[in-house]
């Protein structure tokens, strides 16, 4: 109790006038924990959001189910549906048509969910109440839909309005038989649905005698798991029996990835907000290094002082992780839309209305808010307690006071960098590439201790240059950043990491850019394509007949045409792609890189036997290789192929089969085609062609025609657009090591008054003083650039080989983006400068006379 | 060449407003060593502020030169002193990370002289002041009367009109009291420096021109 009250008469008499004094450098260190946690609440809360959101709306088209039944991508065979409804321990069985489809609007398509019931066999939708419904209308008309009253609101239409959906059978106008009040029935809170009967979703959707999903009423005193084994048994190895919690929970690995990849970015913000904190503490130490004298030679213990730093960081933690909680619940509002975006790929989900803090990731945040802090504070606070009392009473300057031990840091850093290398190089665990992350990690921390001996490097390397071309501000800047090495080395650090972060996401970007341009070039080197059903990326592509392309097949402008194919399948739980192409034409045009195999034997094999191509992505996850055999559920039971050859394929993320269009029919029992990828002549113009095409087959059969440029567009643009989250996160990062650098130049300011009260003495103009702190700003910039980059380069080695290979399992190649280094470099080392600004104006108001009686 | 007329100098301390100096009044010739002597607090520093154009008198009228410096804003002082003042503080400020020809040639640095130009300057200097052999060492390598040199030779640099010295020996042993103080005063025989010369040392006190006392804010001369 004795020892509690001493204690916080200490922080009353130390830390609170400190804080006082120093307002503006304690809020820029709050702000900087606050920014910090506020980026990782921002991720984890719009993830968590965005989830439930989907969660939500998998619920509300999911009525009372325990289990879902699916099947491979063109559904169950109808005929299952009675063996389904006379399953042991099945209650009721309700059969679905599930399709995303593109809603035409104003010239703008949007993705809905088109939900087919059986209203004779169903009867959830109210006969009464608020909810206007004409059922009879509904049943007996086929181009009749219900939507629900927030559907009407999220799109301003109105009941009289026409809905125009893309259908198998052209893009028709629907009409509204009934309206869903709100909380009437669980389909009035998905605002993306439209309810249509179930046999006019077969009909529109191509769905005919086949059903998407089965919702499942387990009956009393069954268990699931029981009957999700008795419907398994019934129904045969093509059929996914899942309960509907399982359901809830899936995302698929790519955007699990993507989450992993955002936190870890976000936690490497608040790990530059971190040290920011180790500045504050530690300047707060050599700036009260008197007074901390005083306190020992008045018999104040090691243990006290060492809590006292700790408590003053732990107050900067506190107050900056409180703050950084509601501040990320208001960034979550913004960042939620790249969730729901890449959410919304695979799966269709409510709009996000509200931000869910879940009590788990709060407390996470405020642990390692403060946990940071505690760290950063806790060194500082161990040399506080070293400092002895002569020595600091009898000190007359702040400068020279700590002597970083720049050698001995520097061994650490090379150790630990070699250390990162080491990590870089061990295998994931359950997928997740923690050794990968730990090196990125290590690289930043490595470098950090780097940075005290690469700076005096660098400095005096320039100091001639400085001297012959910028006059004596710089110069002295120069000596200035030398004299204070460990705060400056930290602020350095924080800028290098934020810089490092950029080029090495940037490096991702245009390996990705690079890798899937050319891969695209080489395999889809066709010139149109030609789909049925939704736009690109606007909703699912319809199979079509293969007659459907009869009337232009003998064009002259024509080369030929490929019949391409793709469906997904299941293979040791996870999804899995197949891909099929027409062998002539996949040979002749084709150009696969091949990781094992030849194309000519490969080829060969694949159009004499049941022989395929699988993706190497595939092939590393189950460790296939070239000769192996691979076991596919087909509709004609299970069938074992024999790998050709492993090749680059960056058409899924789950995998990619691929084999000729033949033998794919002859197995899945297919005679459909997904995208006709039409051939040109030499000299042909795709736009002409396009053109022509629109008007000569387009009308009749709602085909979308399109130039192979513009969807190597799209596929560019959908990775960019991924990647938007990740840029807002740097820019986060940058703020706050910017921050670092006023707190730094700031902490710089204070301590060099006297020999700013000198030279001001002696003839230096405001104007030359304040010069001298925009050069320090300016040469951290540079320090931290020069830095920066190598780190950024070692990050994204690291990302581009060995985390993105283990996550995605995609193999890049490395392309830096040298004009992006440039203008991010240019601009740091600008935006540094400037951020000297405010500092060098607080030079203004010191007065000579008293700068001189400092001492 | 130094004249001040009626000068009133305070300062708020505390929210109260504090006399320091009191109708002082002084003229200094051209070439004159002027000791200037007091207790503590007695007004000696400020004294010499407002003579350096380092501050500025709430009332009177200082004339170094023939300026006004009065009536000078931030801007004019500073470049005022650049020229015409030259400075020895009694703790050296030798900026630690500069040689000790920089930190002579720094006045010239300022003004924007070529870092060549300085350099052969500063020589010359500190020559002047015998420390040839000490010209690339930093001042943690120098004694305290090396130091002092320093400064001495960095305050001579832009041939000033006047040379400020506040107590420049009250940090150094007799030996190098000495030598300091020689040093001054041979500059100001032979060079015609004007010299404010301020110390507690009684010794001292007798080598000047001149001596004025500071008591209370108010001088006797």
């Amino acid at each position: 109790m004795k020892h509690s009250s001493n204690l916080f008469n200490l922080i009353r008499m130390v830390v609170f006038p400190y804080f006082k004094e120093h307002r503006i450098k304690v809020l820029i260190s709050v702000v900087g924990v606050a920014l910090g946690v506020a980026v990782f609440i921002a991720i984890q809360s719009a993830s968590y959001s965005a989830k439930k959101a989907m969660a939500n709306f998998i619920s509300s088209i999911s009525v009372n189910a325990d289990l879902q039944i699916t099947s491979e991508e063109d559904g169950l065979d109808e005929s299952l549906y009675p063996i389904i409804k006379k399953t042991k321990g099945v209650q009721s069985a309700v059969a679905i048509i599930s399709t995303k489809v593109p809603m035409k609007l104003e010239n703008r398509y949007y993705t809905l969910l088109v939900l087919g019931l059986d209203m004779t066999k169903t009867n959830k939708l109210p006969a009464k109440g608020k909810s206007h419904i004409n059922l009879e209308k509904f049943i007996s008309l086929p181009n009749q839909i219900i939507v629900s009253e927030g559907f009407l609101e999220k799109y301003h239409l109105n009941r009289d309005s026409r809905i125009h959906i893309v259908t198998g059978r052209g893009t028709l106008p629907f009409e509204i038989a009934g309206v869903l009040a709100k909380g009437e029935t669980p389909y009035s809170e998905a605002k993306r649905l439209i309810i249509m009967d179930f046999y006019s979703a077969q009909y529109y959707f191509g769905k005919i005698n086949r059903i998407d999903k089965v919702n499942v009423k387990i009956r009393k005193g069954f268990a699931l798991k029981e009957v999700e084994r008795n419907l398994g048994r019934s129904l045969g190895d093509l059929v996914t029996v899942k309960s509907l919690n399982d359901r809830l929970g899936e995302t698929d690995q790519i955007y699990q990835s993507f989450n992993l990849n955002l936190t870890v970015v976000s936690l490497i913000s608040l790990l530059v907000g971190m040290y920011l904190i180790f500045n504050t503490i530690n300047n707060s130490i050599l700036q009260q290094r008197k007074e901390i004298g005083i306190l020992r030679a008045l018999g104040t213990t090691k243990k006290d002082i060492l809590m006292l730093f700790s408590l003053e960081g732990l107050l900067i933690g506190i107050i900056g992780s409180i703050i950084g909680i509601f501040l990320g619940w208001f960034l979550a509002y913004f960042s939620v839309e790249t969730f729901t975006h890449n959410l919304s790929q695979h799966y269709l989900m409510n709009d996000v209305r509200h931000i869910h803090l879940s009590t788990p990731n709060l407390v996470i945040a405020f642990v390692l808010g403060i946990g940071m802090t505690l760290i950063s504070s806790f060194f500082p606070a161990l040399a506080a307690i070293r400092i002895s009392p002569v020595e600091t009473i009898r000190s007359v300057s702040y400068e020279n006071t700590r002597r970083y031990k720049v050698n001995l840091y520097s061994i650490l850093g090379v150790a630990i960098l070699v250390l990162a290398y080491i990590s870089s190089q061990i295998k994931p665990i359950h997928g997740i590439p923690i050794f990968a992350f730990l090196s990125n990690l290590l690289i930043i921390l490595g470098l950090s201790f780097l940075t005290p001996m690469i700076m005096e490097i660098l400095i005096k390397g320039i100091r001639p240059v400085l001297q012959r071309f910028f006059g004596i501000e710089t110069t002295l800047a120069s000596h200035n950043l030398l004299k204070a090495t460990g705060r400056n080395s930290i602020t350095i650090s924080a800028l290098m990491i934020s810089l490092a972060l950029i080029i090495s996401v940037f490096t991702l970007i245009e390996s990705y850019h690079h890798t899937i341009g050319q891969w695209f070039n080489r395999v889809n080197n066709a010139e149109i394509s030609i789909t049925k059903g939704s736009p690109l990326g606007k909703g699912e592509i319809l199979p079509m007949e293969e007659s459907i392309i009869e009337p232009i097949k003998n064009y002259k402008m024509i080369e030929t045409i490929d019949y391409y194919r793709f469906y997904r399948t299941t293979f040791k739980g996870h999804s899995l792609d197949i891909f099929s192409f027409k062998m002539n034409v996949a040979r002749d045009h084709m150009d696969y890189v091949f990781i094992e195999g030849d194309k000519n034997s490969a080829f060969k094999a694949m159009e004499n036997g049941d022989n395929i191509l699988i993706s190497e992505d595939l092939a590393e996850r189950h460790q296939f290789k070239k000769g192996d055999e691979i076991v596919l559920k087909t509709k004609m039971g299970e069938k074992s192929f024999t790998i050709a050859g492993i090749v680059v394929n960056f058409s899924s993320g789950h995998g990619v089969v691929s084999m000729g269009r033949e033998r794919f029919n002859k197995y899945w029992k297919s005679s459909s085609v997904d995208i006709f990828k039409v051939y040109l002549t030499k000299g042909s113009d795709p736009e002409v062609f396009r053109t022509m095409m629109s008007q000569r087959i387009d009308k009749t059969n709602n085909l979308n025609i399109t130039t192979f440029t513009k969807v190597k567009r799209y596929f560019l643009d959908a990775i960019d657009k991924t990647f938007n989250m990740f840029h807002a996160l740097e820019l986060i990062t940058v703020i706050i090591a910017i921050m670092g650098v006023v707190n730094a130049l700031l902490a710089s300011i204070l301590e060099r008054k006297r020999e700013i009260g000198i030279l001001r003495a002696i003839g230096a103009t405001k104007k030359q003083i304040g010069w001298i702190i925009l050069s320090e700003a300016g040469l951290i910039g540079f320090i931290s650039v020069v830095i920066g980059v190598v780190g950024g380069v070692l990050l994204s080695l690291v990302t581009v080989f060995v985390i993105n290979k283990q996550t995605v399992g995609w193999n890049l190649d490395y392309s830096l983006p040298i004009n992006v280094v440039l203008i991010v470099s240019i601009s740091m080392i600008i935006l540094t400068a400037l951020a000297g600004y405010f500092p060098s104006r607080q030079t203004f108001k010191i007065v000579i006379r008293e700068a001189l009686e400092y001492e | 060449m130094l004249e001040l007329k009626n000068v009133y100098k305070s300062y708020m301390r505390g929210g109260k407003k504090e006399s320091i100096l009191h109708d002082c009044s002084l003229t200094v010739e051209k070439g004159e060593f002027l000791v200037i002597m007091g207790p503590s607090g007695s007004g000696k520093s400020t004294l010499l502020n407002l003579a350096g154009a380092i501050d500025q008198a709430d009332s009177g009228e200082i004339v170094i030169d023939n300026n006004d410096i009065n009536a000078m804003n931030d801007h004019q002082l500073t470049l005022f002193r650049r020229k015409h003042i030259g400075i020895i503080f009694q703790f050296f400020n030798l900026l630690p990370s500069l040689t000790a020809l920089e930190n002579i040639a720094l006045p010239l640095l300022l003004s924007g002289m070529a870092y060549r130009d300085t350099m052969t300057k500063a020589q010359e200097y500190i020559h002047l002041v015998g420390l040839d052999q000490k010209m690339e060492n930093k001042p943690e390598e120098m004694s305290g009367g090396e130091m002092q040199r320093v400064a001495i030779a960095r305050a001579l640099i832009t041939q000033p009109s006047v040379i400020l010295a506040d107590e420049p020996t009250g940090n150094l042993d007799t030996k190098n009291t000495k030598v300091i103080v020689n040093l001054l005063t041979e500059l100001s025989r032979k060079l015609k420096y004007t010299i404010l010369f301020v110390t507690h040392n009684e010794e001292i006190s007798k080598i000047g021109d001149r001596l004025v006392y500071l008591k209370d804010g108010m001088l006797n001369q």
